[in-house]
């Protein structure tokens, strides 16, 4: 299930032009839509749970910057799982490169990260900040020469734009789910904090 | 200004961007404390900026490390961190004009007065921009956690020395 740029933009402003009406709206859709990453999605909710608990005693205006921040990283998770990378270089050609990298880059490094957590505990290691760190900084090194090398050998032609707006069946969720969120931040403005 | 200098540099803050922004949200520290934020983030995010400084080994690298640090953080209105992150990358460029971006000596410093620097900063901008707090003996504890956030940073500025020495010795970085 992939989307096209188009409409993951649209979906995208959608959600970040709501979370400025009204936060829980966008930030309930956001997270709705990241359920493929489900082991990043439980802890968020403890997360935001924990903050609302902590901030609501202490500065309860705070956590409408929380729910903001985190509809921001859902917004750009969910992008990074659905996003059709082949469309964003058709249209942007090569300057899109270094932008589908930091869309695969979160996804790759939280693989890695929780690899590396897992073999520390399967062979009983201690938890040396320097051990663990170690193949995370590999893999980033190797990342930036990796596209430093495809700069330097790239092939100049000629690039031709595509620009393909006909939606498939898969891009109707973006567009509902943008329309919807916007419809409910207007409609029914709850606020969590007074 | 070539091109490896501003695909490493871009890399290098915007995984240490990531990776405090997961961090500290995950615990909204900042929350309680605007003393308490830096103590997170001078810890992985830090190690990623040295060890980014150590394999960039060029002038201007931590100056644009800096500023690009400062544009992301700008762009989620944290306004006074990206002041932190402009000041602190034009000072540790001129300090590592001085002292040389790789070995023992150099990557303690840059990364002491980087880590040290980004803490305190925060903290005094943080009250500019967001109103002083009603403390009781407010210098004092600020004094002490700008005494704690150095001796962290030189914590780190350790461990990514051995972190940069092991990817030398193993060929990754040239």
């Amino acid at each position: 299930m992939k989307w096209k740029v188009w409409y993951g933009l649209f979906y995208a402003s959608c959600v970040v032009i709501a979370s400025y009406l009204v936060p829980l709206w966008s930030l309930v859709i956001s997270l709705g839509l990241t359920y493929k990453q489900y082991r990043f999605t439980i802890p968020e909710i403890l997360a935001l749970f924990l903050s609302y608990l902590v901030t609501s005693h202490f500065n309860p205006l705070i956590f409408t910057y929380v729910m903001r921040a985190f509809t921001f990283i859902n917004v750009f998770l969910s992008l990074s799982e659905f996003l059709d990378r082949v469309s964003l270089v058709g249209i942007v050609g090569e300057k899109g490169i270094p932008l589908v990298i930091t869309l695969s880059y979160i996804p790759l490094f939280y693989q890695l990260a929780s690899d590396v957590f897992f073999y520390r505990r399967a062979r009983k290691l201690g938890f040396s900040v320097e051990k663990l760190s170690r193949p995370i900084v590999v893999e980033m090194v190797k990342i930036a020469e990796d596209l430093n090398k495809a700069y330097e050998i790239k092939l100049h032609g000629k690039f031709s734009r595509r620009i393909d707006l006909k939606p498939s069946k898969y891009d109707i969720l973006p567009i509902t789910a943008g329309v919807v969120t916007i419809c409910l931040s207007l409609l029914i403005p709850i606020s969590l904090v007074k | 200004m070539n091109r490896r200098l501003l695909i490493y540099s871009s890399i290098f803050s915007v995984a240490s961007f990531g990776v405090a922004a997961v961090m500290s949200l995950s615990l909204s520290l900042y929350a309680l404390s605007v003393f308490l934020d830096p103590i997170l983030t001078l810890t992985i995010p830090l190690i990623i900026i040295s060890v980014g400084i150590q394999l960039i080994n060029e002038k201007n690298g931590p100056l644009l490390v800096g500023l690009i640090s400062a544009l992301l953080y700008g762009l989620f209105f944290l306004l006074f961190l990206s002041a932190t992150f402009l000041v602190v990358g034009v000072v540790v460029e001129a300090v590592s004009r001085k002292v040389g971006y790789r070995g023992f000596k150099a990557v303690m410093v840059n990364t002491t007065l980087a880590g040290g620097l980004a803490g305190v900063l925060s903290v005094v901008f943080g009250f500019i921009f967001l109103g002083i707090p009603a403390i009781h003996e407010l210098p004092l504890l600020t004094l002490a956690f700008s005494l704690l956030y150095f001796g962290e940073s030189a914590i780190m500025g350790v461990i990514s020395n051995n972190i940069g020495k092991f990817l030398i010795k193993s060929g990754v970085i040239k």
